[in-house]
């Protein structure tokens, strides 16, 4: 088990790193894009004495390296600052669009994860058959098509022709979660559209690279019919590779959907991000930039502990 | 007889007669055309003349909602903002949906002869969303705050003649001016002019106003909820017991929401989904010209458009309203480059309308050397048209031997980076109160957006000469003359009036699209809702 502490000790280390070469990168990122959250509030009404009003009230005269380390300050001990464009405290702000981000996810994640391995599994078992060939093409068309094209094609087809889906989701219902259910179905399908190729393959692919090896052989010469053999000997050591593919993949359910929040109105982090981006408005973007990028630390750590715990060879290795 | 009458009219209604063929029976039975179709009509649609029903939620959609949205009405920038505003705010005058100044929170309202000082009356009965009665405390309050520096309102500049003002007893606010205006009413029209109670000074915590829904949940960037306010001056108004605004920033998301059930109104929508909408039987398309222009304001001052004969040559080099038919969907109203819309009061129809004139074009930039030039002209999707109207615009020109190259700049930064910083761009303008303070807002040499660089002193004087002048015939006569002189000499294409099309909901009932502002202006105190 040492092993296994010696994993997560250094990958916390360097996720810790990571966060931190983000936030600058972050930082120098915003201040390298034209104008500042005085003239994006602003717009088109700017006139210099209220750009200057409003840089001096937000402190945005001060040198770079002395606001990069006043946030920083702010961040470690827990006071993420204010909203440059509203006031409102950070933290406030971004509670309930986290929990949207995450009910989505977790939405998406239970009907993804169960239905592709299902697929890969069947796949795997009918291997090089109609069946294999056909889900083969499919998933790979589905994972080419941009996102945001799937999302507006079930938009327009299923809420705004069939109106069996609403085709924006502005209010979250938390409350009833059948209706939470319908509500985020279309976001959903489309986050699964886009997850299943890569899951459907890692587990088919996983599973024939298991069915060929000497003890599933074994197996087979022993009399145990084929379903056994995946259920019993096969599944159980193909899990590592795929918990590491699933883990990865829920990175990016937390991170990634940003496109698909916007298209559906969804009031979630990356949606918050896009506008905070538009507004300049540092501490939000910094705030939610974090967030994403420990999600995508703890995601991978998870995937490496996974495949030691689930493969101790790798760790004896290591 | 009667019983062929009748069979025609149930077939009629029940769609298994065709018009025409009920009205020829109709006549055969000895009707007249004109009485069988008038019939016809009437029994297809008939006038019903509805009873108001109260109640009801109205969700609406606006394009700009975000994390910076305030109900800070002193600092309202975003349309989200503006319409927010609208609803739960109230200003001293306004203006109603025929475009007529009325007179609003202010009774009545007087000037001294110079009309340089002047009285608002109070109206009596306001109160605010927290019971409290208005006063003339409460307006002094308001007007001080928008004035103050450390507001930075954009509503401030509204004000630059007001020298002093002060409360004349509880129900009177004096204005004293630095000079004749003889239309300060309509300056407080103004979008960010709104009356707050006394000593506000956090929002949206103390989101307090007079207007006729109050604050029930707001949150910047998620949905917010306006509730009706019981005691809104306006006996009996407004109808709506809920108003729900969410935003929707994608444009196909937001026409989407509205055929889909999930948006009752929703702002801008695209010329090109009119007929979608009218089609689909469950929204319309109310489309309102109005104030609402684009302009692609050329640098005046620097070269090389600061030559008069290479401006005018740009000016008459396309054909305008073939750029309405095919940057704006066929939807808008041509412009003279004088900047004033055509339903104003002021507007002069003795500014020539350019044309597309290759000979005097081709002469011009002969004259000016510039026959060979590529112009750029910048844009973004932020403006009107989008960027395809610039697109569009240089390609017209290209037809007829100016050569102008289009580029499209991202609309992110646009107003920092690119407005005002470039010799040509594309510009978008909603309105202003009058055409003199339109003029002072944006081409007198000491305006604080003369976007085309605009130094003409004769200018100044004709629109400081019209500011004074109280008779209204001729104050129109001088800024014809302004109209003409612009036109003529000014570096600014003011080519296009685009109209707000605002999408509505089958279920909400009398509501009426603004000349002003996009979905109707906020002024929802008479729609109410069908089901």
């Amino acid at each position: 088990m040492s092993n296994l502490s010696h994993v997560v000790l250094r990958r916390a280390f360097f996720g810790v790193l990571t966060l931190f070469a983000t936030s600058l990168l972050v930082f120098a990122a915003t201040e390298i894009l034209p104008g500042d959250v005085a003239t994006a509030i602003l717009g088109q009404t700017a006139t210099p004495e209220m750009i200057a009003a409003i840089r001096e009230r937000l402190g945005l005269e001060l040198p770079l390296a002395q606001r990069y380390i006043q946030w920083l300050g702010g961040f470690v001990t827990g006071h993420m600052g204010n909203s440059l464009a509203t006031g409102a405290d950070v933290a406030t702000v971004i509670a309930p669009r986290l929990w949207n981000t995450l009910g989505l996810a977790v939405y998406a994640a239970v009907v993804a994860i169960p239905l592709s391995v299902c697929l890969g599994v069947l796949c795997a078992a009918w291997h090089r058959s109609a069946f294999d060939r056909m889900l083969s093409s499919v998933s790979v068309f589905l994972v080419s098509v941009p996102e945001f094209v799937i999302a507006v094609i079930l938009v327009v087809i299923l809420a705004v022709e069939l109106k069996l889906f609403p085709s924006v989701v502005v209010r979250p219902n938390w409350q009833n979660p059948l209706s939470f259910m319908w509500q985020l179905f279309l976001p959903m399908m489309t986050i699964v559209f886009t997850m299943l190729a890569h899951l459907i393959r890692m587990t088919r692919a996983t599973l024939l690279e298991v069915l060929a090896s000497p003890y599933a052989e074994m197996a087979l010469l022993k009399g145990a019919s084929k379903w056994r053999i995946l259920f019993r000997h096969a599944l159980p050591n193909a899990v590592g590779p795929v918990l590491s593919v699933i883990a990865l993949n829920i990175g990016y359910l937390i991170s990634g959907v940003a496109v698909i929040e916007v298209v559906f109105s969804y009031p979630g982090l990356g949606k918050l991000m896009v506008d905070s981006i538009f507004y300049r408005d540092l501490p939000l973007i910094q705030a939610t930039a974090m967030i994403f990028c420990a999600a995508y630390v703890l995601c991978n750590t998870l995937a490496d502990v996974s495949a030691v715990v689930l493969n101790p060879r790798i760790g004896r290795a290591a | 007889m009667m019983d062929l009458k009748e069979t025609l009219k149930r077939e009629l209604v029940t769609q298994r007669l065709s018009r025409r063929d009920f009205v020829a029976g109709m006549v055969g039975m000895g009707l007249t055309v004109a009485v069988a179709h008038q019939l016809a009509a009437d029994l297809v649609s008939p006038a019903r003349a509805a009873e108001p029903k109260k109640g009801g939620r109205l969700r609406f959609a606006t394009n700009d909602a975000s994390s910076a949205d305030t109900l800070d009405p002193h600092k309202a920038l975003s349309f989200t903002d503006i319409t927010n505003n609208g609803l739960v705010y109230e200003k001293l005058t306004e203006f109603d949906a025929e475009g007529k100044m009325l007179p609003w929170l202010a009774e009545s309202f007087s000037a001294n002869a110079e009309a340089t000082v002047w009285t608002f009356q109070l109206r009596k009965g306001v109160t605010f969303h927290n019971g409290k009665t208005m006063t003339s405390g409460d307006v002094l309050y308001s007007f001080q705050r928008i004035l103050a520096k450390e507001t930075a309102s954009p509503g401030a500049s509204a004000l630059a003649d007001v020298v002093n003002l002060k409360a004349d007893g509880p129900d009177k606010i004096v204005f004293e001016l630095k000079g004749t205006n003889a239309e300060f009413p309509y300056f407080l029209t103004t979008r960010t002019l709104c009356v707050v109670p006394e000593g506000t000074k956090e929002f949206p915590k103390d989101a307090v106003g007079t207007g006729p829904w109050k604050v029930k949940e707001f949150s910047p960037g998620l949905p917010s909820l306006f509730v009706r306010h019981d005691s809104y001056w306006m006996n009996g108004l407004p109808y709506i017991e809920e108003l729900e605004g969410i935003g929707i920033g994608d444009e196909n998301a937001r026409l989407n929401a509205l055929l889909s059930g999930e948006a009752d109104l929703i702002q801008t929508l695209n010329p090109k989904a009119v007929k979608k909408v009218d089609a689909s039987g469950v929204a319309r398309a109310s489309i309102k010209s109005g104030t609402a222009h684009a302009t692609y304001p050329m640098n005046g001052k620097t070269a090389p458009f600061d030559n008069n004969d290479l401006r005018t040559a740009i000016k008459w080099s396309f054909d305008r309203q073939k750029l309405i038919d095919l940057a704006f969907d066929g939807q808008g109203t041509v412009g003279r480059d004088s900047g004033i819309w055509p339903t104003d009061p002021m507007f002069c129809d003795q500014v020539p309308v350019p044309t597309a004139d290759p000979d005097r074009v081709k002469s011009l930039l002969k004259k000016a050397g510039h026959e060979s030039t590529v112009f750029e002209l910048h844009t973004s999707d932020g403006n009107y048209g989008g960027a395809n109207a610039a697109v569009v615009l240089a390609e017209l020109m290209k037809e007829n031997g100016v050569n102008v190259k289009a580029i499209k700049d991202p609309a992110d930064g646009y107003w920092s980076a690119v407005y005002m910083k470039v010799g040509w761009c594309a510009s978008s303008w909603t309105s202003r109160p009058t055409a003199v303070a339109y003029y002072e807002t944006g081409y007198t040499s000491t305006a604080p957006y003369n976007e085309s660089f605009f130094y003409n002193e004769k200018f100044d004087n004709l629109v400081a000469e019209a500011k004074k002048t109280l008779d209204e015939a001729k104050r129109k006569e001088i800024l014809c003359q302004a109209q003409l002189l612009l036109a003529a000499e000014g570096s600014q294409i003011a080519a296009v009036y685009v109209p707000w099309i605002d999408g509505v909901a089958k279920r909400v009932q009398n509501f009426k699209s603004h000349p002003r502002q996009s979905i109707g202006s906020s002024l929802w105190q008479e729609a109410w809702l069908d089901a």
